[in-house]
């Protein structure tokens, strides 16, 4: 095999593999949906879920609801001592 | 559905989840909610300091529901995870059973997954849970 044969068979082909599994990975990868990585900054609005009502219950039924809309005020941590009668809650707290 | 504050906007609001991850999540919370009687509900964001009074106050916007609520306020920027159970709830709940819920839901916000520890802690709490 001559010298230009031998150096496409051994370096233009893994190039060529290289370049193609790079273009498959910025092609699909590269739009995916931001998340959450430890460490980075945590850039999403406050979300706050609750189980949805089962089907067929109206919607002012007396079950629990949280405002709508964008403005999610946190309220400050003096209301939780004035703001609830029962002071015996109970739970746990974690940091990762 | 989830009750997603923001949803009624025609542009959805970046969460950061994604809609196969809700619905898991909602699975999970509806179950939850089956399950024990309580009511469980799912913060994820900033919480100011100090993050415990924080979350005890959004746990007090439960309302008639504050006794039987039951609270998970993950903040991945403070890397701080609080539940918080009302007086009811803590009779079925106790704080060594949250505490349980807590160590594998931040083994698995360690490793990046929110969604999965999410979902994990509130099926631990409900198997756990005593009615």
């Amino acid at each position: 095999m001559s010298v230009i044969g031998t150096l496409l068979v051994f370096g233009g082909i893994p190039a060529a593999v290289v370049l193609l599994v790079a273009a498959l990975v910025y092609a699909a990868g590269g739009q995916g949906t931001p998340r959450y990585r430890p460490g980075r900054p945590y850039n999403f609005a406050p979300v706050w879920y609750l189980a949805a009502a089962p089907p067929g219950t109206a919607p002012e039924s007396g079950r629990l609801a949280l405002p709508a809309g964008g403005q999610l005020a946190l309220p400050s941590s003096a209301s939780a001592s004035t703001g609830a009668p029962n002071a015996e809650r109970g739970g746990a707290r974690g940091t990762w | 559905m989830l009750v997603v504050p923001g949803s009624q906007e025609t542009v959805a609001p970046p969460t950061p989840f994604a809609p196969h991850q809700l619905w898991r999540i909602d699975d999970a919370l509806s179950a939850a909610d089956r399950e024990t009687g309580l009511t469980f509900s799912v913060y994820v964001g900033e919480l100011d300091e100090p993050t415990r009074g924080t979350a005890e106050a959004l746990h007090a916007q439960f309302g008639e529901r504050t006794q039987h609520g039951v609270l998970l306020a993950v903040s991945p920027n403070q890397r701080v995870l609080e539940i918080v159970t009302g007086a009811r709830a803590r009779r079925a709940l106790p704080d060594r059973v949250c505490a349980l819920a807590v160590l594998s839901m931040t083994a698995a916000f360690e490793g990046g997954d929110l969604a999965g520890g999410i979902v994990t802690g509130l099926r631990m709490l409900a198997d756990q849970s005593r009615r």
